[in-house]
C-alpha cells in the first residue's frame, strides 16, 4: 500500500523546481492567524498567533522584526502582530505552552506562504494536536493523501540547537521504511529564525 | 467516510473549545468538553472499524480517540482504542504511536496502588522504559535514581526545618536518624517500590506531619518541574540554592527517553492519592540556567573529560576541572545547590560538561556521566 502522499509530493517537486521563490511579498502578519483553515479555527488561530507575539516580545522583539528562514526554504520574512497586553502575558504565562503554540501558529503561515499546502486536518496526539496539510480544497477524504505536519518551537537557542531539533524530528519519521510524507517546521523565537524541511 | 469526517470535525472542535476554556482557567468547563469530545472521537473512530484499507485514516481516529480517553482518565477505553487501532493495518508510525500510547496506559496503570495500602509517611516510584521489564530493572537504571531520591527527600525535610542548605558536610545525625528512608521489595509494576520516611516527635512542625510534609512538597514540586514551571517552583522552594538543587536532582531522576521512557510517583493515602509522570526526556526538560548578569556574552559549552579537581571552599559556588581527551584542563564554576549532591559523585569519572563560557571559566549548567563509548574510556 503507497502511504506517500501522492498528489501532496507532487505540488512539492513542482514547487522545489520552480527555485523555491516565494508567491509574494515577505511578510508575515501573525494576526491573519485569525482568519482561521480548514484544520485551524479562528478562534485557537488566534490563540496562536497570540502565543507567538508574547513569545517574540519575551525575547525583546518589537513587530516589524525580520526572520531567517533555511532549510529547504531559503528567505526572510517580516513579522508583524498585534500589541501584546497584560491580558494576553496573564493568560500565556506557561511559556512552554506558549512556545509550543507559536511554533505552530508560525508553522500554519509558513507553510501557506511557502507552498501551495495548507493545514486542512488535525487528529489529538498527547496532550495536544498533530496537524496535516493538503490543497486548500482537499477536505474529504481525512488523513489520506495528507502530509504531517511536525512543529518543534524553542524560546531561544542557536543554530546548533535549531538544527538538532530539525534532526530529532526526521530521525523519528526517517526509521521507519514507509514513512508518511512529512513537513518539518521549527521555530525559534529568540533569532527568531525557522527552518523547513519537506520529506 | 463521510460520516466519520463530520462527527471527527466536531470532536476536534470541542478539542478546541476544551483547551481554550483550559487556558481561561475554566477546568470544569474544559474537564467537561474534553469528556465530550472523547464520546465524539470515539464515535468517529468507529465509523471505521471495518474499514481495514482507510489508512492511516482509520488508526490516526483510533490514537486520537484513544488519546482523548487517556486524558480524560479512561485508561481501560483507552487500551481497547488503541487495540482496535493496532488490529487494522496501521503505517508503521502511528503503529508506533499507538504502542507508546499503550505504554502510558499500562504505565498510568502501575501508578494506581492496586491494594499496596500507602500510609502518609510512604511514597511509590516506579519507572518502565526499554531497561525496564515486568519486574525487573537495569540495576544502575534504578539504583542512581533511588540514590537521587534519597538525597531530594533530605534536602526536602532540612528545607522544611528551615535549616540553611548544607554545602559540606554530612546531614545532620538526629535528621538521620529521625528521617530514615526505607524502601520496600520491587514490585512487578513496571517496576515499582514504596519509600517509607520515618521521623520523631521532636521533628514535627507545628500542626504537621513533617514526612507527610516532605512527600506532598516533592510530589508538588516534581509537578511543576515536569510541566516546566520553573517560576512557580522557585517560588514554593524559597530559596535559590535549594531551587538550584531540586532542579539538578529532579533531572537526574527524570526518564533520558530510551532506557527510562516515564517515573512515575504516587503519594497520599486511599482516596486521596497524588501521581506524578515524569515523561519528558532530561534533555528537554527545565534545567539551571546561567548567571544572569553573563546573559548578553554568553557562548554555548560542551565540555567531555574526566572530572579531577574539586574546589569547594567558597561559600557561594565550587570550582571544577575536567580533563578533555587531548589533556586539556577546562574550569568549570559549579552553582550553589550542584556541587555536594551532583557533582561530586561524579568525581574521577568521565563526564559531559555543557554550560556557557564566560572568559577562561564555563558556567556549569547541566553535568551527566558520559555514555560509554566503544573501547572505553573510564579510568576506572
Amino acid at each position: 500500500m503507497a502511504r506517500r502522499a501522492g498528489g501532496v509530493d507532487v505540488v512539492m517537486a513542482q514547487q522545489r523546481s520552480e527555485t523555491k521563490q516565494l508567491k509574494s511579498e515577505k511578510i508575515l502578519h501573525l494576526g491573519s492567524l485569525k482568519k482561521g483553515s480548514p484544520g485551524i479555527s479562528s478562534a485557537i488561530g488566534e490563540t496562536f498567533a497570540q502565543a507567538a507575539a508574547v513569545c517574540l516580545e519575551e525575547q525583546r522583539h518589537v513587530s516589524g522584526t525580520e526572520m531567517k528562514v533555511d532549510g529547504d526554504f531559503n528567505s526572510n520574512f517580516t513579522l508583524f502582530w498585534d500589541k501584546v497586553t497584560a491580558q494576553m502575558k496573564r493568560s500565556l504565562a506557561d511559556l512552554q505552552q506558549a512556545t509550543e503554540w507559536g511554533a505552530y501558529g508560525m508553522a500554519a503561515l509558513l507553510v501557506q506562504r511557502l507552498t501551495s499546502l495548507t493545514v486542512v486536518e488535525r487528529a489529538c496526539k498527547g496532550t495536544g494536536f498533530d496537524y496535516w496539510l493538503g490543497l486548500q480544497n482537499d477536505v474529504g477524504s481525512l488523513f489520506q493523501n495528507k502530509k504531517r505536519l511536525e512543529v518543534s518551537g524553542i524560546l531561544k537557542g542557536d543554530d546548533a540547537v535549531v538544527k538538532s531539533r530539525v534532526g530529532e524530528k526526521l530521525s523519528q519519521t526517517e526509521a521507519y521504511p514507509s514513512r508518511l510524507a512529512v513537513f518539518v517546521v521549527v521555530v525559534e523565537f529568540g533569532g527568531p529564525r525557522s527552518r523547513v524541511i519537506s520529506k | 467516510m463521510k460520516e466519520a469526517s463530520r462527527i471527527h470535525r466536531v470532536a476536534m472542535e470541542l478539542v478546541e473549545k476544551a483547551y481554550l476554556a483550559r487556558l481561561r482557567g475554566e477546568a470544569q468547563e474544559a474537564e467537561e468538553l474534553l469528556r465530550k469530545a472523547s464520546e465524539t472521537e470515539r464515535a468517529a473512530a468507529a465509523q471505521l472499524a471495518e474499514e481495514y484499507e482507510a489508512e492511516p485514516t482509520r488508526s490516526v481516529l483510533y490514537r486520537s480517540a484513544a488519546s482523548l480517553a487517556v486524558e480524560c482518565g479512561e485508561l481501560r477505553e483507552a487500551e481497547k482504542l488503541i487495540s482496535m487501532g493496532l488490529a487494522g493495518n496501521p503505517p508503521d508510525e502511528i503503529a508506533d504511536e499507538l504502542r507508546d500510547l499503550l505504554e502510558k496506559v499500562y504505565f498510568e496503570r502501575h501508578l494506581a496502588l492496586r491494594g499496596i495500602e500507602l500510609r502518609q509517611d510512604e511514597f511509590q516510584f516506579s519507572i518502565s522504559g526499554d531497561l525496564v521489564g515486568f519486574g525487573v530493572a537495569h540495576s544502575e537504571e534504578f539504583v542512581e535514581r533511588v540514590q537521587k531520591i534519597e538525597t531530594l527527600v533530605y534536602r526536602t525535610a532540612e528545607r522544611k526545618l528551615q535549616r540553611p542548605f548544607r554545602k559540606s558536610g554530612r546531614r545532620a545525625g538526629e535528621l538521620q536518624r529521625e528521617v530514615e528512608l526505607y524502601v520496600s521489595i520491587p514490585r512487578a509494576a513496571s517496576f515499582a517500590v514504596s519509600f517509607r520516611l520515618g521521623s520523631s516527635k521532636q521533628l514535627k512542625l507545628p500542626g504537621m506531619d513533617l514526612c507527610e510534609e516532605v512527600i506532598n512538597d516533592i510530589l508538588m514540586g516534581l509537578e511543576l518541574f515536569n510541566r516546566g514551571e520553573g517560576d512557580r517552583l522557585r517560588k514554593q522552594i524559597g530559596d535559590e540554592t535549594y531551587y538550584t538543587n531540586f532542579i539538578v536532582l529532579a533531572r537526574s531522576i527524570a526518564p533520558d527517553g530510551k532506557n527510562v521512557r516515564s517515573v512515575g510517583f504516587t503519594g497520599g493515602t486511599r482516596g486521596r492519592e497524588k501521581s506524578v509522570v515524569l515523561s519528558t526526556p532530561r534533555s528537554q526538560v527545565l534545567k539551571v540556567e546561567a548567571i544572569a548578569e553573563v546573559e548578553e556574552k554568553r557562548e554555548k559549552a560542551e565540555v567531555r573529560g574526566f572530572l579531577r579537581f574539586a574546589d569547594a571552599r567558597k561559600e557561594d559556588e565550587g570550582l571544577i576541572e575536567v580533563i578533555d581527551e587531548n589533556n586539556k584542563e577546562h574550569k568549570i564554576k559549579v552553582p550553589g545547590g550542584m556541587m555536594a549532591d551532583i557533582v561530586r559523585p561524579m568525581f574521577a569519572y568521565e563526564v559531559v560538561v555543557s554550560g556557557y563560557r564566560v572568559k577562561q571559566l564555563i558556567m556549569l549548567e547541566n553535568i551527566e556521566r558520559a555514555a560509554e563509548e566503544p573501547g572505553g574510556r573510564n579510568s576506572d
